[in-house]
This record gives structure tokens, sequence and C-alpha cells, in this order.
């Protein structure tokens, strides 16, 4: 059973996102609404990957991004960030900061099932 | 995602974001007229647009998502300092709010080409491709700013660095230590804080060893005119280090302090709160209305009072200006009550959303095709309960979902339509708010209740239940009419407990079921609990308060006159037979005497009626219910207490136990 | 034993000690005002202060900090359905308060309210609740490890409701669990 966080202020997309994700039977997913929501929960589960939107307010997904990488327990976590087609230079960044991959809204559920059995193994 | 269910999410989504945005850019067109815009109410607007973009997207609503997706590329513009904010952009937006509003219609109503957004978009371009300003310098090296920060500076962040950096404010590095519990609560605080005075232009999460266990630590880039020693004096905590990221030593100490005093002008940013609502804490309502209940006996003491210097003066000036006085001052309270219980009244729509997600969620989990249709979503209802009740509706709807609803295949079988609905409406009835949840599935089935009831030894076995009884089987502890524990509605038990959270809130639930149609909880509340008027009986040497909104007469009658009826007493009022409860008795008070001419206070219920009897009626006034504690909170008969401005508070009768007793026993009687 | 009166424990801060001085000086007035008592938060883990009054001849304490207010006797409205030491409720500025019976809620035989009889009302939280007592007479200022253990004549349900006693100058002072006490449904 693998576990994922999601990390999207829209609570729709958030939706959108899990329900994308429940296809694969083996992934659990867990949702947060804000950076500092991810933040209280990443010490409560082991995550085997996460998704997060950059554009949020309060802690932006480069920030948490950058956090992660540089945290011992967290910075093997594949994280996978999601933005809009226009930011090239965020999305530049996110890459260069170690995000594993990306997907730029709007995607379709097959985009994101591909990437995560890509990284998952599934 | 199912269509049809997506469709209707993604419309109160987007309503919900529109509503939002046509406040934010009315602010932002106040904001230019000030001359303050802030720059995080242009970022608001973009991340709005760009969270309608996205969604329209993946649902594939055309029409929607290509409109917004240019209107988020004129606001990144504007954010990223591209373009200039201006009236014509405000302009612009408010037209694009109207075409919104009409293509979410044109949506409800499947229509395609009722909308024409083109003439709007052409506007929309042209702003975008119109003014720029030249391009912007990405690099900062007048700064001093670690290699980690600036990697994780998303563009709209450079950009605002370097507008902090183009208007000569002072940029600090501030680090907070906080604590793992509460660091959310207290870095929003904190960033208000600083907002107030300065910009913060990002926050990042740091992980540093040396902090401790327990500890978060935050890196902020704050662009300010204070002085770093005016930041640690107004964060006030032991924990904050701060750095100036600017490498050039900044201006004179004189100028910095005359910066400092100068209100931050300088800043572009605004002080004005953008909100036109407060946050008030419940308690503090309680309290104001607490001083109105004081007022409203204060105020009949007045009365009173001119009422005797009448009787003793016949019609003295003085007397008939107090009386006057009197009057006006009940008319001012009147309004002062009327307006602070409306502030703790919120619609009833508020708790619907919450709803709405779970049962998506739970229809995915159970396989069910559920259509949720809500309506009343504007009918009000004091704050405090529909907090209180979102537990009970989210159980019933639970239970429908698991039991009520059939799934596809039965459903086709019945000539049902696939999906089943389950309808949640709103609406007031009288001084009260009736919210009812009805379902289309199989309803309650009698032979299932009556099954696990004889089970459960709750009916003797040779006993058939009528459809009342079998709901009131349902509604007692420790019932269930699933056979296993599912994981959803853990042992279906928990009708009884919803049934006492409604009573608590002064409340009562009913049940309509009709086997292979469908079952409706309809659940009736006062609007409010606060101020009623009321009628003053005394029984014995005792004082009562009844509701005035559950009497439907009041009569006085001859001792003789009461009938008794399988040992029940009974009377006959017009055409009917109505029960009889004496208030001595159901409240074990010492007094025998009986009068013989006692009044009877007709309450109703429903289609129930009951006859309290009562020594004496002494008369109405406005009481507040007050709640008598925790532990006093079930007292059957008895839904609070009150002053009437005597010695000792005087306890206010709950008309609809009381009827429930009187017709339940005879239920069980039978 | 605590007879010696150089071992007393001074409260932590000045605060404490004028407060507890002003609660000593209204009860021994007979003053028309209810009393009314904002308890000040720092005192020391090791000690506690303790409100003393008496029911039956006996004294009894309660930590201070429990204790919301102090108020002179009034008829409770009586309330139906409930525990027999439950006397009613009563109304303080606007809000309604149970009150038991401590007479009754200790096995003794109740008695008619005088003159020294008063109503100490608990808070918990948001929750009040008062208790009917025969006097109230000080505040003393005890360390807990002072605390002895309820002696084992006392017995029978009265014994649950105790926490210890402590030896004050040669009164003996009962200290309630109160949340035993006051456990009823």
């Amino acid at each position: 059973m693998k576990t994922a966080l999601v990390v999207e202020d829209s609570a729709m997309m958030r939706e959108f996102i899990i329900s994308s994700l429940s296809t694969f039977s083996a992934i659990r997913s867990v949702e947060a609404a804000n950076g500092f929501e991810a933040l209280r929960l990443l010490p409560q589960k082991v995550f085997d990957i996460i998704l997060t939107d950059i554009n949020m307010p309060d802690i932006n997904g480069l920030e948490l991004l950058s956090y992660l990488k540089n945290h011992p327990n967290y910075q093997a976590i594949p994280v996978v960030i999601i933005s809009t087609e226009k930011s090239e230079q965020d999305r530049k960044r996110g890459l260069a900061l170690g995000a594993i991959d990306y997907l730029t809204k709007p995607f379709q559920p097959k985009d994101l099932q591909l990437i995560i059995s890509k990284i998952l193994k599934l | 995602m199912e269509r049809e269910s997506s469709k209707r999410d993604f419309i109160s989504e987007a309503e919900e974001i529109l509503e939002e945005l046509t406040g934010d850019i009315q602010s932002l067109e106040t904001s230019i007229q000030h001359n303050n815009v802030r720059p995080d109410l242009i970022n608001k607007i973009f991340r709005q647009f760009h969270s309608m973009k996205g969604i329209s997207g993946m649902l594939g609503f055309q029409k929607i998502s290509g409109f917004t997706h240019e209107l988020e590329n004129m606001l990144d513009n504007l954010r990223l300092g591209k373009i200039a904010v201006s009236q014509k952009v405000v302009d612009v937006l408010f037209q694009s709010m109207d075409l919104m509003h009409g293509m979410i219609a044109e949506l409800i109503d499947e229509q395609t080409d009722r909308i024409d957004p083109s003439p709007v978009l052409k506007k929309v371009n042209e702003l975008i491709h119109e003014d720029q300003l030249p391009a912007q310098q990405v690099t900062f090296p007048e700064l001093d700013l670690d290699e980690q920060t600036l990697r994780s500076l998303t563009e709209y962040e450079e950009h605002r660095l370097q507008e902090n950096v183009n208007r000569r404010a002072q940029l600090y590095n501030v680090r907070l230590v906080l604590d793992d519990a509460t660091f959310d609560h207290e870095l929003r605080e904190i960033s208000d804080l600083l907002n107030q005075h300065g910009e913060v232009i990002s926050t990042l999460p740091s992980f540093e060893s040396a902090a401790g266990p327990g500890k978060m630590v935050f890196r902020l880039i704050y662009g300010t005119n204070l002085t770093a020693e005016n930041i640690l004096r107004k964060v006030e905590r032991s924990d904050v280090t701060i750095g100036n990221i600017r490498k050039e030593i900044s201006k004179t100490a004189s100028q910095e302090t005359e910066e400092e005093q100068e209100p931050e002008r300088a800043l572009d940013t605004s002080l004005k709160s953008l909100s036109r609502t407060v946050r008030v804490d419940i308690q503090k309502l309680d309290e104001v209305i607490n001083v109105i209940g004081e007022l409203v006996i204060t105020r009949a003491m007045v009365a009173n009072v001119s009422r005797e210097l009448m009787a003793a003066e016949g019609h003295s000036r003085l007397g008939v200006t107090l009386s006057r006085v009197a009057v006006d001052l009940e008319k001012k309270l009147n309004e002062l009550q009327r307006n602070v219980i409306e502030t703790r009244l919120v619609p009833v729509g508020q708790i619907y959303h919450k709803l709405g997600r779970m049962i998506r969620k739970l229809s995915r989990e159970t396989n069910k095709q559920v259509d949720l249709r809500f309506s009343g979503e504007d009918t009000e209802l004091d704050k405090i309960m529909i907090e209180e009740l979102s537990d009970p509706l989210m159980h019933i709807i639970r239970n429908a979902i698991d039991h009520g609803i059939e799934n596809a295949d039965e459903r086709r079988k019945a000539g049902k339509p696939e999906r089943g609905t389950i309808r949640l409406s709103a609406f007031q009835r009288g001084n009260n708010v009736v919210i009812q949840v009805h379902d289309d599935g199989r309803g309650i089935q009698i032979k299932k209740v009556q099954e696990q009831a004889r089970k459960r030894g709750l009916l003797p076995p040779d006993r058939v239940p009528d459809e009342k009884e079998c709901i009131e089987i349902l509604f007692s502890p420790g019932f269930s009419s699933s056979d296993e524990v599912t994981e959803l509605s853990g042992r279906g038990v928990g009708l009884d407990v919803v049934k006492k959270n409604i009573s608590g809130l002064k409340g009562f639930i009913s049940v309509q079921t009709q086997e292979g149609r469908g079952t409706m909880f309809e659940i009736t509340l006062p609007i409010t609990l606060a101020i009623i008027q009321a009628l003053i009986v005394r029984v014995g040497q005792n004082k009562y308060a009844i509701p005035m909104s559950s009497i439907s007469e009041t009569v006085q009658i001859d001792r003789n006159d009461i009938r008794t009826v399988d040992r029940k007493e009974v009377y006959g009022l017009r055409d009917r037979t109505i029960p009889l409860i004496r208030i001595s008795e159901a409240f074990h008070l010492p007094e025998k005497v009986r009068s013989e001419t006692p009044y009877l206070v007709i309450v109703k219920v429903g289609e129930h009626s009951a006859g309290l009897v009562v020594d004496e009626l002494t008369g109405q006034q406005e009481i507040v219910i007050k709640s008598m504690g925790e532990k006093l909170k079930n007292i059957p008969g008895i839904a609070g207490a009150t002053e009437i401005g005597e010695s000792k508070p005087v306890l206010v009768i709950d008309a609809e136990s009381m009827v429930e007793e009187a017709t339940h026993g005879r239920i069980r009687a039978g | 034993m605590n007879g010696d009166d150089s071992k007393l424990p001074v409260p932590a801060t000045s605060t404490t000690v004028r407060q507890a001085e002003l609660l000593q000086k209204l009860l021994a007035e007979e003053s028309d005002q209810e009393v009314s008592l904002a308890v000040p938060v720092s005192i020391p883990e090791d000690q506690m202060s303790v409100l003393v009054f008496e029911l039956g001849g006996e004294h009894y304490g309660i930590d201070i900090h429990d204790v919301a207010e102090i108020v002179r006797y009034k008829e409770p409205a009586a309330v139906p359905h409930t525990v027999d030491f439950l006397d009613g409720i009563i109304s303080v500025r606007g809000r309604m308060i149970p009150v038991i019976n401590g007479r009754k809620r200790l096995g003794h035989e109740p008695v008619q309210p005088d003159k020294r009889t008063r109503i100490i009302v608990l808070q918990d939280g948001s929750e009040f609740q008062g208790i009917v007592v025969d006097a109230t007479s000080q505040v003393v200022s005890l360390f807990k490890k002072d605390i002895e253990a309820t002696p084992p004549v006392v017995t029978g349900f009265k014994a649950e409701f105790l926490e210890g006693v402590y030896r004050h100058k040669n009164q003996l002072i009962i200290l309630l669990h109160l949340q035993r006490f006051l456990q009823y449904v």
C-alpha cells in the first residue's frame, strides 16, 4: 500500500486528483489544502509520493519543495509539481529544486496516472 | 466522475468563486481610487481565475475554460507588473463577471450559444498587449540572499522582491523558530502583523537541526520601512532573528527614523482592512444577549412602576411621561434584540457544502450512484445550531446512502432511475426552521425492523408494530437495522443520539417513509433560542414559563369536566378529546390541592395536542431561555430556565416533550 | 507536622497574597454585595490555595482555582427529575447555575439557611456549579506534600469524595475531590 500526499488549495482540483489516483487500488491518498497542512502531515505518515500545486497562498509549492529536499527525512520522497502551462520559469525552478516530474493544468486523469505508475512502479 | 453530479459540483464551486471574485474586484476598484493597491489582492484574483480555469478545463467546459484562460493571462501580467492596474482593467473584470454568470447559466440550461464572450475577450487582449512595461531584472546582485532561498522563489515572488528593491524599502531576512504544535496559527498571526507594516514576500520553511526537536524554522523575506529593532518590538517574540539583506548600508540614521515616523505610505501597501465583516466570538454575542435579557426585565419593572404610579395618582403628568418612556424603551429594546439575534443567524447553505463533499465521497466508496439536490440555502439559523446540526445530518445522510439507496441493479429492477437522489431542503415554518432529508431509496422496511427489534428484545414476539411504533423503535438506543457492521455507519446505531442532539437544540425530529419509495427525515428547530414570548403560569407555589409559540389556546374549565379514559385524564374540547397532563404530577410537586377551576394550556406539536393543567395564568412576557448547564440539559419537560424579575428563576416548559409524553403514553398503553 | 508557622508556604506572587487577603476580609464582612474573586494564575506547582468552608460542623477545602465566586444564599428554583441533593437553580447575573446541597451530599441532615449560609460557585471551563455550604471561612495556602491521606476511620460513600486531609493550626481540613463530589446526572 502506497500513500500519496496531495497538496492543492482548490477543493475541486484536489478531488479530481484524488479520484484520478483512486484507480490505483494500491494507493491511498491523503489531502492537504495548503502548505501548513502539508507540514503538519509530513511527520505523521510515511509518504511514498507527494503531488503539490505551485500556486498556493502562504507557503507555495516551490517553497515546500525546497523544504522537502533539504530535510533528511523527506528528501528521498519523489515530488510531482503541478503548474500552469504559462509559468515555465516556475516549472524549471521546480525541476531544478529536485521535483521528479511535473504536470500542467489542465490535465487528463491518464496523464497523472501515467506519471504515477512510472514513479511508483505500479 | 459522473457527468451530472460533477457538473453540479462545478457550478456550485464556480458560483462561490465568482461571488468572492466580485467582492475582490470591488475592493480593487476602491483601492485604485484611494491609490493603495495591495499586491496580494491582485495575486488573489489571479489565483481565483487560475482555479476556475483549471476546474473548467478538467471537466471539458471549453467555453468557460477558454475565457478564463485569457483572464488568467491578463491577471498574471498584472501581478508580475507587466501591465499597470487601472480603472480600465477593473471595468473589463466586471464585464467578465457578468459574462461568466451568463456562461454558467448557459451550462445549467444546457445551451451553448446564448453568450458571446468575444467583445470582452477583445478588450482583454488589448489590455494584455497595450501597456507592456519594460521587462524586469531578475538577478539581485545587491542583495545578500542565500542560494536556497533564491532558488525557491516563484516568478511572482521575484517580481515582488524587485518591486521592493525599486522602492528602496528595507529588506530583511526574518528567521522564526516556532513550535511544532502551533506553527500555523503563530505564523499566520506574525505574517498578518508584519503585512500591516510592510510586505512579506516569501515564506520558506527550513530544516535546521540546530533548532531542536519539536520546532519548525521559517525564513521570511520581508520588505518594510521599519528598522530591525522596530520589527522585533512589534513581533514580541524571543526566538526571532533579523538580518538585513541589503548589502549597501542604508542611509543615515536620521533618515531612517524619519521614514519610520511617516505612515508607511512610501511602500504603497494599504493599512486599510479590505474586509467589511468582523469576526465575533460567539461568547461575546451571548454576553450581549444576556445584557439585553436583563434590560428586558428592567423595562418590565419600569412599566410596572408606571402602572402603579398611574393607579396611585391618576393621570398625573409624571405618570403619563413615564409610561410613554416605557413604551419607547420597549420599542428600542425590541429593535436591539432583533438586531443582535440576527447577528447570530447564518444561512443553512453553510453546511450544505460540507455535506455535499461527504456525500460524494460516500457514493464513491459504496459504489452507489447518488445525486444531491439542495434547496433553501438561504434559510437562516442560529450559528450554534448549524454547527450542532452537521453531525446529526451527516448521520442521517450516511444511513440513507448506506441502507436507503439501493444499488443500480436493484433500482433498475424496481423501475427507478439508476441514480438515487437525496434532497436536502430547508425552509421557515412560523417560528421554526424545518430541514428535510429526503431519499428515494427503499424506505424503512418494517419487516426488518420487526426482526431486529424482536432479536434485541425490544418487542414481544407476538406483537406487530404499526408504522409509528417502528419509527419509535428505530430511535431507541442500541438499535440497528443492518446485519453487518459496516465501516460506513458503524453499527447503524445513533438515531437515538441524533434524536438526543436535536432535543438538546429544543427541536424535534420526525420520519415519514414508504416501502419501496423512500424516506424523509424532518427536523424542526426554533430559529433561535434567544428571546421569545412566553406565558407565565402558576402551579401550586411555583411559576413556570411556556413559550407562546407552542400554545394554541388557553381555557379555564371546571374540574368536573375532566374525564378519565384508561386511567388517563382527558378533556373534551369542542369536537376533540385532548389528553391532559398535570404539571404538579409531572414535576412531582408536593401540593395536593387541586383547583376547582383550573386552566388548561393547550399545546400543539405537529398533529398532536395536549392540555397542561395549571392553577393560574399570571401573565405574558418576553423571556430569554437560558441553559441550565450540561448536567441539566436533558430533563424531560424542561427547556431551560429564565429570569422574570422575581426572587427565583423560573423553569421554561418544553411543550413538545410534554406532548410527546402524553401521546406516547397512549400508544404504549394500547 | 505543620503546627510550625515558620514553615507556612508563602504564596508566590504579591497578587496572590493580595487576593487571598482581600477574600479573607470580604468573607469576614457582612456585606450586601455578592463577593467575586478573580483568581491569579501563578501559584507554584508544589503549592495550593484552598478555600475552607463548613458543612455539618466539619471543615472542608477545595482548590481556589475552581472557585468563580461566593454569593449569599438565595433560594433556588426546584428542578424536577434530578437527584435529591440538587436544591435547584439560581440565577447569577443572568446565568443559570445548578446548586447542590452540600450537607445532603455528604449525608448530613439539611438545615434552614441562616445569615452565614453561602453558595460557592465553581467553574470548570464554561460550566458552572454551586454548592450550598453552612459558612465559608478562609483561604489557606499549603504545600501539597503536607496533605495526608484520608484516615481509615472515614468509610462509606463519603470517603470517595475525599482527596485527603490537611492540618492547619489544630484544625483538620478535609479536602474534597471535586469531580466525584459534583458527579451526578
